[in-house]
């Protein structure tokens, strides 16, 4: 096998390697429950992690779809807070003085929001051609002052009927979220891998210019990439305000840092071209199981963040050589 | 050199991973140092496979965040009542409390999991944490509120200080140095925060009874629990009120916060400050003057009665639904006398 090859080979392999050391490190360490049963392979646990997580990788997947096409997306966090406070004062109820709409038709209405502010961001990036840093940096600030303008500040309760269920609920006997992230995580691949736009998303982040000279639109990717980021972080916010059974003004801060260290720990790089909807899964799995783990064992927080820290700077360290070999 | 590294670079990200690894069954295993009473942080095989008839009670102890000196006072009170009634304290919490909440429904969904046999949680948002307590309860784990409530009935005890008591407190003695005149500042905490909430209700309530709805107090945007914030905020209020004649801070950020905004004016004494609570930046400030007094609260009782309110319920013992620990307003003469000794251990 040549080097590039076998360095290919090892981006795929090595985040799984890491994951499995973590489940087999977690399974033999975790504390065991009353009757000695392992609690860390339990279902409940299982489940419980697509529930804590799902919101996360939500946004790793548009986040990877950005990173792949060579921007990145700041805004994601301050997009979910926007949409979710959206959907939460549309179901005010009438005798609060609300619309009261109910939970589906709020929740498409601020899935719809989400889409409006990528269509904004791939303005300022397709069209004004400001780099994606600053472009989302900017965008990351509307929308969070545009959400405390609406919230007043402060959070907003939803008391509509069947609000529990998308995050809370089960259908066929799995939680919502992990079918939601399942769905979309194949349709993500199936645009990834099987579509034109998807390799025009390789194309436009692996190599501009010659993506240019073979007459690919990148506008036209740019804008899909950054409407569906936005649209799918509305999604995790429906996700979050059902678990919260609440908007809060704060939700999404930080998590457009933590579904790029996803996306980077699962293989893709920043330079744009290289990157996989498995590896973000693998990625965001390793985040979750190790934060999870850590939980479970009563390890501090603290510890946690040193740790997470630690691998998105191995996983780029790992970039940085490949991309001089 | 090409070689080179496509060989020792997955080796040393995998040595990372289990460096990591290590580190954590590090910190799992060991226990924190500075700790007096013995807090095993994990379960030994001992303890769950073998004698199940003497198994410690293991009960998880949940700030609302772990950087307050607040929170350390609980974690002591909650051990001590620990190590007297033969029950394991977890102590676990999110690294900060502005982004707290989804944290702590994890932490809490995690408990539940770990089929703890009791939690004592102080929530970061009153509506938020509901699903999550809720879930603790059906599960069959009791639940104690401390420190700030929850909109729930899933609660065996609501364990914490009358916090309107303790704003209505700082009302009265800033009634007192200001002689009934305004302008009167506040810098509030945050949305949705039960605790902070009435006490800055406490307060502007009884400023308005006292003076007849004629001074209004002005309040600043949120601190948001931190200093920094906390400091901006009170320098926008001091900007746009330069003759303001006292600020009171409802939580330690805030109350810092508003005595750093007043030392960059240089106006320390001048503008009097009322804080809440004891980290040692107001206590020291207190004991020079640059701070009028503090409301304290008993933390260290919180932490224990909510331990101890866990250990009476599993005993079959009845448990009261609201325990007051107490609130007490402390200045620069009365700070270092014996009897107040207590309440400055947060």
């Amino acid at each position: 096998m040549s080097n590039t090859q076998i360095s290919s080979l090892l981006r795929r392999l090595l985040p799984l390697a890491g994951l499995l050391v973590l489940v087999v490190f977690f399974s033999i360490k975790a504390p065991r429950g009353p009757e000695g049963e392992n609690l860390f392979l339990s279902t409940e646990n299982i489940f419980n992690i697509a529930r804590q997580q799902s919101a996360i990788l939500l946004i790793a997947f548009g986040m990877t779809l950005v990173i792949i096409s060579g921007g990145i997306d700041l805004s994601v966090g301050s997009v979910a807070a926007f949409t979710g406070m959206i959907s939460a004062l549309l179901m005010i109820p009438a005798t609060k003085g609300g619309l009261g709409l109910t939970v589906p038709v709020a929740m498409t209405i601020g899935v719809f929001a989400g889409a409006l502010c990528g269509m904004v961001n791939a303005f300022l990036i397709g069209i004004l051609r400001l780099p994606p840093f600053i472009a989302t940096l900017g965008t990351m600030g509307i929308a969070r002052g545009a959400t405390n303008i609406i919230s007043h500040g402060g959070s907003v309760d939803v008391t509509a009927q069947g609000i529990g269920w998308l995050g809370e609920g089960n259908f066929l006997r799995l939680p919502v979220p992990l079918w939601i992230i399942i769905i979309v995580g194949l349709l993500c691949y199936m645009v990834l891998n099987k579509t034109v736009i998807g390799r025009t998303i390789y194309a436009v982040g692996g190599n501009p210019q010659a993506a240019r000279f073979a007459g690919i639109d990148q506008r036209k990717t740019l804008f899909f990439v950054y409407i569906l980021t936005s649209a799918l972080a509305g999604v995790a916010a429906m996700i979050d305000v059902s678990r919260s059974i609440s908007a809060q003004p704060g939700a999404g801060m930080g998590a457009e840092l933590d579904a790029i260290a996803a996306v980077v720990i699962g293989g893709a790089s920043l330079f744009g071209g290289v990157g996989s909807i498995a590896g973000t899964v693998i990625g965001a799995l390793v985040i979750a199981v190790l934060k999870n783990g850590a939980s479970l064992m009563s390890v501090d927080s603290f510890v946690q963040q040193i740790i997470v820290g630690v691998l998105i700077i191995a996983a780029v360290a790992f970039d940085q050589w490949q991309k001089k070999a | 050199m090409t070689r080179f590294f496509a060989r020792t670079a997955p080796l040393s990200a995998a040595s990372v991973l289990l460096g990591g690894a290590l580190v954590l069954g590090g910190c799992g295993n060991g226990n924190p140092p500075e700790a007096a009473a013995p807090v095993t942080n994990s379960v030994s095989p001992a303890a769950t496979s073998g004698g199940a008839g003497d198994a410690k009670m293991r009960i998880a102890v949940i700030p609302k965040g772990l950087t307050h000196s607040f929170w350390q006072a609980i974690r002591r009170g909650a051990e001590k009542a620990g190590s007297e009634m033969n029950a394991e304290i977890i102590w676990v919490g999110p690294a900060s409390e502005s982004d707290g909440t989804k944290q702590q429904q994890q932490i809490v969904e995690d408990q539940i999991t770990k089929k703890v046999d009791g939690i004592v949680i102080a929530p970061n948002n009153k509506t938020a944490l509901v699903p999550a307590i809720d879930k603790a309860a059906k599960a069959g784990i009791p639940v104690v509120i401390a420190d700030s409530d929850a909109d729930t009935k899933n609660r065996i005890s609501y364990v914490a200080t009358d916090n309107e008591i303790g704003g209505a407190m700082a009302a009265e003695r800033i009634w007192k140095l200001t002689g009934g005149k305004g302008p009167i500042g506040m810098v509030p905490v945050q949305a949705n925060s039960e605790s902070t909430e009435k006490r800055e209700k406490g307060f502007t309530d009884k400023i308005k009874a006292l003076s007849g709805g004629k001074v209004k107090v002005i309040i600043s945007q949120f601190g948001e629990s931190d200093r920094k914030k906390s400091m901006t905020v009170a320098q926008d209020m001091l900007t746009a009120h330069p003759n303001m004649l006292a600020i009171f801070g409802s939580n330690e950020s805030s109350a810092v916060g508003a005595l750093n905004a007043i030392r960059s004016r240089q106006k320390l004494g001048k503008i009097k400050v009322i804080g809440f609570d004891t980290p040692d930046i107001l206590v020291e400030a207190v004991r020079k003057g640059d701070v009028d007094s503090i409301i304290v609260q008993n933390p260290f009782k919180m932490g224990y009665e909510g331990v101890k309110a866990i250990a009476d319920k599993k005993a079959g013992k009845e448990v009261k639904p609201r325990i007051d620990t107490g609130v007490k307003l402390l200045t620069t003469e009365d700070i270092d006398k014996p009897e107040n000794k207590e309440w400055l251990q947060g």
